[in-house]
């Protein structure tokens, strides 16, 4: 943690806008992870298409999500390029900007892995990401599947509704009826893991639909 | 915390409290709910984890998606961001509030633009307030409960308007106002939906014999009895005009709505109220209408087919001898 902390990572108030929750902020900066790798390309092509506005846009998004999560140096690095980027002498400098944004980047994308080491071993998020003892081994398993059905029609509905508490039903569902989701199906759940953490939820919603027709509603 | 959406219930279309009674509140509350709208996903689900304990949380990831959901389930906030790709924070804003059905529901600009002139130009497009990102916690839950409140109570105030002075159940153009919002959640839901009309039989013989003062609380008494027998949080009796009632009876099925009509068939017999110029009976009683829109046909129909259904079905019952419930469900065609 303190590792990070020298690459100007502002854990606590990161921290603090997810309520404490470790597992969120970890999951949120493996997808900025992603979005991290794919930024020095994206940038390089709108620089040589010569899109100002699009890049400035980019630079802003990126400003924004990295203080969101504390990465505050990259934070400031897009920030200063958005305004750049939108001034005269922005064209004349793209060559110096790519550059420092692509370093930005790289030392972000460093702290984010630091940081995803880190709070892995800390208490809480262990015990939800992986290991997870499996809570269905024991109990009814006609309950089970019950329970298992519930869940997925509760999830359809929050999904149909664009409510966020979606998130946690499908978190939990994950996590209830793992042995039965893990052996049967993976192939279902694969794509609508994905879509719930684009919050794509009209894809979801379809891939739930499929998920509902394995369990047997 | 003390969510601020525990006491929270006349926002939502659909789930009001008690209408013309002392408190307007004495409903089932119901939580407020906040709309997120932001292109990145990592942001929606940072603010979500601030309030998911407060509040109903709702998400769109584009401004189309935004206006869609504003216009189906209106939520009683809006938190915006600003650059987006396609339609953007402001065009969002601008079109909430250049319609009837949205321009109530505040908006809040959320952005990491901190320029002067970037938050003159949120407000002049209509927003209540801007916060900057990234967001102070602190902050962003007080200003959030503050607009909240704000709503709640403007809500309160815009409900009186929806209140018949008379018989203290819902007027005529909040029931036609509900009838559009429940209709589209119920496809939304793929939930029936069920609509009764009531109708007091031989109400102007009632009203020669006994007098307009007599007329009137009898109005009031039917009124109350009806409303006794809707027990479900989101159902609705209105005063449709005259002597006639509506009903809205959200996610109920035929059999549960039939029950519920001859519910308050019998209650208002109950009532034992004289009339001794009734062809019916020689209490006051009501014919009943109902109709039932499904899911699965009812893409093809609207609630103007509901209505004509309740009312045809209500003229049967008439026709049929007074005092008794008529149902039918809409088909494909819309057609009674």
């Amino acid at each position: 943690m303190t590792e990070a902390a020298r690459h100007g990572v502002d854990l606590a108030g990161a921290l603090d806008r997810m309520d404490g929750n470790r597992r969120v902020y970890c999951r949120l900066l493996a997808s900025f992870a992603n979005d991290l790798s794919a930024l020095p390309a994206q940038l390089d092509t709108l620089l040589q298409q010569g899109q100002q506005v699009d890049a400035s846009r980019l630079m802003h998004t990126i400003k924004g999500l990295a203080a969101t999560l504390g990465l505050k140096p990259l934070a400031q690095v897009a920030a200063a390029a958005e305004t750049l980027l939108l001034g005269a002498e922005g064209p004349g400098r793209s060559a110096a900007l790519a550059d420092s944004v692509r370093a930005a980047a790289a030392s972000a994308a460093q702290a984010v892995a630091l940081l995803r080491d880190g709070l892995q071993d800390a208490p809480g998020v262990a015990a939800a990401t992986g290991g997870m003892p499996d809570a269905e081994a024991a109990g009814d398993p006609v309950a089970k599947a019950a329970g298992l059905r519930d869940a997925v029609r509760e999830l359809a509905v929050l999904l149909r509704s664009a409510d966020m508490r979606a998130i946690d039903v499908f978190e939990h569902l994950q996590q209830a009826h793992a042995v039965r989701l893990r052996t049967v199906l993976q192939t279902v759940l694969q794509p609508l893991d994905e879509a719930m953490a684009a919050l794509d939820f009209e894809r979801a919603l379809v891939h739930c639909q499929a998920l509902a027709e394995e369990v047997g509603t | 915390m003390n969510a601020p959406g525990d006491d929270y219930v006349a926002g939502q279309p659909g789930q009001p409290g008690q209408p013309g009674q002392p408190g307007l509140l004495d409903g089932p509350a119901k939580r407020a709910s906040l709309l997120l709208v932001d292109d990145q996903p990592i942001n929606i689900q940072a603010l979500y984890r601030i309030f998911s304990s407060d509040y109903r949380m709702l998400m769109a990831t584009s401004g189309a998606k935004a206006l869609e959901l504003c216009r189906d389930d209106p939520p009683d906030l809006v938190l915006l961001d600003v650059v987006m790709p396609e339609m953007d924070g402001h065009e969002v804003c601008r079109r909430l509030k250049s319609e009837e059905a949205t321009r109530n529901i505040p908006v809040i600009f959320v952005t990491a633009h901190n320029e002067a002139a970037e938050e003159t130009r949120g407000f002049e497009v209509g927003a209540v307030d801007f916060i900057a990102k990234p967001v102070n916690p602190a902050t962003v839950r007080a200003r959030v409960k503050t607009h909240i409140t704000l709503k709640h109570q403007s809500d309160l105030l815009r409900q009186m308007v929806f209140i018949d002075g008379l018989t203290g159940v819902y007027n005529r153009r909040y029931f036609d106002e509900q009838l559009g919002v429940e209709w589209r959640r119920a496809l939304r839901g793929a939930a029936p939906l069920a609509l009764l009309m009531l109708d007091i039989d031989h109400f102007k013989r009632y009203n020669d014999r006994y007098g307009h003062q007599q007329g009137d609380d009898t109005l009031r008494q039917v009124a109350r009895a009806i409303k006794t027998c809707l027990l479900r949080p989101g159902d609705l009796a209105a005063r449709y005009g005259g002597e006639e009632f509506a009903c809205i009876l959200p996610g109920t099925d035929f059999e549960g709505a039939l029950t519920v009509a001859e519910r308050i068939e019998q209650g208002v017999r109950e009532l034992q109220l004289p009339h001794a110029d009734s062809e019916t009976a020689a209490v006051v009683t009501l014919s009943l209408g109902l109709g039932l829109m499904q899911s699965k046909t009812g893409h093809a129909a609207d609630p103007a087919a509901l209505l004509a259904l309740a009312d045809a079905q209500l003229y049967r019952a008439k026709h049929e001898g007074r005092g008794r419930v008529c149902g039918a469900v809409l088909d494909e065609a819309g057609a009674c």
